[in-house]
């Protein structure tokens, strides 16, 4: 389990829980990001900007404050 | 047996007296604008919500005999309205006395590759059941990634008419319109959801209290979002705020029970549903290929490479707004003129109608005119940005320098194009999705140093620094007016988000959609709108403010005051010339000679000094004098509030030079470096100082002198904003001026 800015660049996961504001999670839902659904950390702008990734429906730049309430299941890929 | 009316045809339904109303509803990027311009083709309107800065957009079309209204929702994600656009949505769906009534058909269009997330707010506007058809958009897009559908069992499975289409190709467009009257006429709606029974029990419990609204399906629709929705606009459902506050906790706390979340039981529940439905109707073929979109973007937002792109990109719009406008901007300003001369010639007999019409009127319609250029370039520019998806890769690259004042990345675009002109800059911010960060950016955009502000540089610049200073000095001073700016508005930006709006600086999810590439068809679309707009929203306001301006400068006229001027003027030119008086006087009435045009300089700069706004600035002189500015200066300031592009031609007609000085001119230099004050406390001294001409040029560069930005702030948000934004930033123009004078006069 890690938060999503955890992440590295290319590294997997499956969403596990999103904390925070409510309506984070509610936005990556209704982007198609649920609780199990596979996704891929990607590109990061420059100077700790939005942090890019990839899932099956949406490809998403989430800012590093939102990015570290997105806890990510890296141990089923 | 009875006799039927023969005018009353056996039709079911009946026809609404106007044709049918269908509202279209969609995540955004799913070609949701495409389809909406083909089917109904050139019969648009566009406007705003009462009240709201949300685009409305209306348009009609005839399916064979049948006319209908297609009203274009802005995109939602979800129905859960976390943003006014979907809030606008939800009201639009279940009627609203701001918005009209409840449409007759739902049109659902979701992208075809992306089907199951793309369907959420048609399972959720389920409960309205409503006619409804879906249109599986990017049809060719999804067949090429591998994705086969089985239609005919997804409108079995769903009860509505699914058509695929390509919206800017045009495919499936008739399809589309048959399946919109079939809906109607054969009540095709979706099934209601079955919700597991605690939210099932909650969501009565909401609906019996919902007692004014009579159609229990809109009941339901209501209630399902009173029990789902985290932001409440209120006013909406119920007026008793402590009421719904009670009644949603007793809800809320059923949900809770039986084990669900209530601010994600919604998706979590719909989800596996619309999963359900499009079990063994979609299947996707092939191997996942690494798509064109991932191999552009490993490029396009390269940290290195990337950011080098974008900043080559936004200097190209910058240089193409500024520089390809200018001889479209120069062409219209003469065909302005030649107007204005030709009619004008028509009307010689009466100055006064003459000067209203050309002047007023015809000077007005060519200073709203003027402005279309760099709306048309900038637009199409972004336009073309924005649909091939690249904006939204700039606004990812860049949003870390603008979230620390409370903006995200969508500011930038509009921000730069300010430094070109405020009127294209600010119908930019519309790519603004979130309201307040956008109402900010529009704010603010006037600061930014538009090119009308450069001819007073370039004046002052060229006659009080250059020559002492060098041209090293001058370039640098042109710098620092440029960047005076930014350096205002990105804290004024920080205080109006967090301190002003309170804006909670909501979590920011940017989607970035696929690349794709732009059509002619919508681009011009969309040019056609953002003119359309500009000429009927703030051009109306522009024309009757410069037709206001011209009476201040025009009236009183008296008609005593031409004999004053004229034996003043003959005094003083036998004194300068040695002629006699008699062949000054006869030299006046040629009027093609030099006398007779400097004579006519003199009187209208005698005219302006005697009209309203000309003893309206000696009267209010004593405001500026902090700032070192004489009269003269006051009336160019006052004179420039329309307009700040008129200082130059003003401070000529003031300096008897005649209104065709421009900042180029080294007469009117050299007449500003020659100006004596005639008394008070700086008796005897230049009035142009190294001081006061800065003082000039930060007032300048600060004040919003601009009636065509007021015009389109008030069309843009409100009345209150733009003239609030006009008073803050001429006191704030004040105070740097009065700053720099008096700092730079004990210093130098």
């Amino acid at each position: 389990m890690k938060s999503l800015d955890h992440l590295k660049s290319g590294q997997s996961g499956r969403l596990a829980s999103v904390s925070g504001d409510p309506a984070l999670a509610q936005r990556l839902m209704a982007m198609g990001l649920l609780p199990g659904q596979p996704l891929v950390r990607r590109q990061q702008a420059p100077l700790s900007g939005p942090i890019k990734i990839h899932s099956a429906s949406s490809v998403i730049a989430l800012r590093t404050k939102d990015a570290a309430c997105v806890v990510v299941n890296t141990q089923c890929p | 047996m009875p006799l039927a009316d023969p005018a009353v045809r056996v039709s079911s339904p009946k026809l609404p007296h106007d044709g049918l109303r269908v509202v279209v509803i969609g995540q955004p990027n799913t070609g949701k604008t495409s389809l909406f311009n083909r089917l109904t083709g050139l019969r648009q309107r566009v406007g705003n919500y009462p009240g709201v800065t949300v685009e409305r957009k209306e348009g009609r079309g005839k399916i064979g005999d049948t006319p209908f209204t297609l009203i274009d929702l802005p995109g939602t994600y979800s129905l859960n309205a976390l943003s006014l656009d979907e809030h606008i949505s939800v009201r639009a769906l279940a009627g609203h006395p701001d918005i009209g009534p409840i449409p007759d058909v739902i049109l659902c269009v979701v992208d075809a590759a992306k089907l199951q997330r793309s369907l959420l707010p048609a399972f959720q506007a389920a409960a309205l059941h409503r006619p409804m058809v879906l249109a599986l958009n990017f049809f060719d897009e999804a067949a090429a990634e591998g994705w086969k559908f089985d239609l005919p069992l997804l409108e079995k499975k769903l009860g509505i008419p699914v058509i695929p289409t390509v919206g800017h190709k045009g495919v499936g467009i008739d399809a589309l319109k048959k399946a919109i009257l079939r809906a109607y006429e054969q009540d095709l709606t979706m099934p209601g959801i079955r919700w597991p029974e605690p939210i099932e029990q909650a969501m009565s419990l909401v609906e019996q209290r919902l007692v004014s609204e009579e159609n229990a399906h809109i009941r339901r629709f209501k209630a399902q979002r009173l029990l789902f929705d985290t932001s409440h606009h209120p006013s909406d459902l119920d007026n008793d705020s402590e009421l719904r506050k009670k009644l949603l906790e007793e809800a809320h706390t059923i949900i809770l029970n039986g084990g669900h979340h209530p601010a994600n039981a919604e998706p979590v529940l719909l989800f596996p549903q619309i999963e359900n439905a499009l079990e063994d109707c979609t299947e996707k073929t092939g191997a996942v290929s690494e798509r064109l979109t991932e191999r552009l973007d490993a490029a396009f937002v390269h940290p290195v490479f990337g950011l080098a792109f974008f900043a080559a990109i936004m200097f190209g719009v910058f240089q193409a707004v500024y520089t390809l406008a200018s001889p479209l901007m120069d062409l219209i300003e003469a065909g302005t003129g030649w107007v204005q001369d030709l009619v004008g010639g028509w009307l010689t007999v009466t100055p006064m109608l003459q000067s209203l019409v050309s002047d007023g009127i015809i000077g007005g319609i060519g200073s709203v005119l003027v402005f279309l250029p760099q709306i048309l370039i900038l637009t199409l520019l972004i336009a073309l940005l924005e649909d091939c998806g690249y904006l939204a890769r700039g606004a990812f690259l860049i949003d870390r320098s603008l979230s620390w004042c409370g903006l995200s990345g969508k500011s930038f675009v509009p921000l730069m194009s300010g430094f070109a002109c405020a009127i294209p800059a600010i119908m930019a911010t519309r790519t603004i999705e979130d309201p307040k960060s956008r109402l900010t950016t529009i704010l603010i955009t006037p600061l930014m140093s538009c090119s009308a502000r450069l001819p007073v540089y370039v004046l002052m610049i060229g006659a009080f620094i250059e020559p002492r200073y060098g041209s090293i000095a001058a370039a640098a001073t042109l710098f620092a007016m440029h960047m005076l700016g930014p350096l205002i508005a990105l804290p004024v930006s920080w205080v109006m988000q967090k301190k002003v709006l309170k804006a909670p600086s909501p979590p920011f999810v940017l989607e970035l959609p696929p690349y794709r590439r732009p059509t002619v068809r919508d681009t011009t679309w969309r040019l056609w709108h953002r003119a359309s707009r500009f000429i009927t929203d703030a051009g109306t306001i522009i024309l009757a403010m410069s037709i206001v301006i011209w009476s201040l400068l025009y009236f009183p006229r008296p008609a005593a005051l031409e004999n004053t001027v004229r034996s003043a003027f003959v005094t003083e030119s036998v004194a300068e010339t040695g002629q006699s008086a008699e062949q000054i006087e006869a030299a006046l009435t040629d009027s093609e000679s030099e006398l007779a045009k400097n004579f006519e300089v003199h009187l209208a700069g005698a005219y302006v000094e005697q009209s309203y706004l000309g003893r309206t600035g000696k009267w209010i002189q004593p405001v500026f004098d902090p700032a070192g500015f004489d009269w003269k200066i006051t009336v160019a300031v006052l004179a420039s509030f329309p307009a700040r592009e008129v200082v130059i031609s003003t401070l000529g007609i003031i300096y008897n030079l005649g209104g065709e000085e421009d900042e180029e001119s080294a007469t009117l230099r050299s007449k500003l470096g020659n100006e004596i004050w005639p008394g008070g406390s700086r008796a005897g001294q230049p009035v142009f100082t190294l001081p006061v001409a800065v003082a000039v040029m930060v007032f300048f560069a600060i004040c919003m002198q601009c009636g065509a930005t007021i015009a389109m702030m008030t069309a843009e948000t409100s009345w209150r904003w733009a003239w609030g934004s006009f008073v803050v930033m001429t006191l704030m123009a004040w105070v740097a001026s009065v700053g720099t004078y008096q700092l730079l006069s004990r210093i130098l």
